[in-house]
């Protein structure tokens, strides 16, 4: 199992799984190949990278507009083609609902719809995703099963 | 952690944040054992440069009952108090009979202000120890993952920086049987760790 921290990009082969822990309006997205062989994860906090302070040094994983092109750019460096990427994504919940922190409040779905746009650009099919809510989410992908298994504090574990 | 450039060693900033743990932990704790008369100890805090991939591991995947302050004014940043869900439901019904953190009403009520006397005395401390004013928000109740919670503040740091300072303190009540773990995190600003260091070393 390989544990990706925030704002981390972590690819596995077909022995191993992705973790992430904790993910609130955080967004965890998977672009896998299809046939099995490798997966990557990233653990997106942001949606786009210009709200970043200028200048600043981040992690590739942060931003969706920075996190799923590395992603994509690191998969196909293993020689898969684009057409046989899939791609499935969990979190972008809405952890506290305060009027004050609406900046925040906001930030799940912002980071739902950036995700989307940049799959959408590389024309990676969405095949399942669980996402929005109120309630935060630890998640894992088996790069052998496709499967992406998702917990959260009040439901049972659940597969996707 | 801090971007700037500055005289003051790594060691010595950890020490001083290590202090301002204790200080501001050591008047919560005074308040907790006021609020439940039985004496409340506290563990050494730690104070730790954190890269923002490393703060939520393994040992952040259990659900908690956490309560979310956010400080303003003079420094800046984000407090947790979080307490196992267990834990916290004893916490309640202790203060008053017959109610859970679940019930959307006086026992939610009841952890917020919890949340809120631990913070305030946390928070009212540093501000005497470092002669400015911090404002605090009404806490919000959320009983979730740890790491999810915990990630609410860390995304609006990690819009400036890679690194967090993270204050933990542990507190103990080790006179019921069974042991009841408190803890707090406090997530300031870049911006305002320089402030408390230039202040707590007195001056530039």
């Amino acid at each position: 199992m390989i544990l990706v921290g925030l704002s981390e990009i972590k690819l596995a082969n077909k022995e191993q799984s992705l973790r992430t822990i904790g993910l609130g309006s955080c967004v965890g997205a998977i672009i896998y190949d299809i046939d099995r062989t490798i997966a990557g994860m990233a653990h997106i906090m942001l949606p786009e990278s210009k709200i970043a302070k200028p200048g600043s040094h981040f992690l590739l994983g942060k931003f969706a507009d920075t996190a799923i092109p590395e992603l994509v750019r690191l998969i196909c460096s293993y020689d898969i083609p684009l057409t046989r990427l899939r791609s499935k994504m969990a979190g972008g919940a809405e952890m506290f609902n305060s009027s004050r922190l609406t900046m925040m409040g906001s930030i799940g779905q912002r980071n739902i719809q950036a995700i989307k746009e940049q799959l959408h650009r590389f024309d990676i099919p969405i095949i399942a995703e669980d996402v929005g809510g109120h309630s935060g989410r630890t998640i894992e992908f088996y790069t052998h099963s496709s499967i992406l298994s998702i917990r959260t504090v009040n439901r049972d574990e659940k597969q996707i | 952690m801090s971007p700037n450039k500055s005289s003051f060693s790594e060691d010595l900033r950890l020490d001083i944040l290590k202090e301002i743990g204790n200080i501001g932990a050591a008047h919560a704790a005074t308040a907790l054992s006021t609020l439940l008369n039985k004496r409340i100890d506290l563990k050494i805090p730690s104070a730790q440069v954190v890269p923002i991939s490393e703060v939520n591991g393994p040992n952040r995947d259990n659900n908690v009952a956490a309560t979310y302050t956010y400080i303003d004014c003079d420094i800046h940043g984000h407090f947790f108090m979080l307490f196992k869900e267990e834990h916290a439901e004893m916490l309640v019904s202790n203060m008053i009979p017959n109610t859970t953190i679940y019930d959307g009403g006086l026992g939610e009520s009841a952890f917020c202000e919890i949340g809120n006397i631990l913070c305030g005395s946390y928070i009212s401390a540093l501000s005497q120890f470092l002669n400015i004013t911090i404002h605090q928000s009404p806490p919000i109740l959320s009983i979730d993952i740890a790491a999810a919670i915990l990630g609410e503040g860390l995304i609006e740091l990690s819009m400036e920086t890679d690194s967090v300072i993270v204050i933990e303190t542990v507190l103990v009540d080790k006179t019921n049987h069974h042991q009841m773990n408190g803890e707090f995190v406090f997530l300031p600003t870049p911006d305002s760790m320089d402030l408390i260091f230039k202040l707590a070393l007195g001056g530039e």
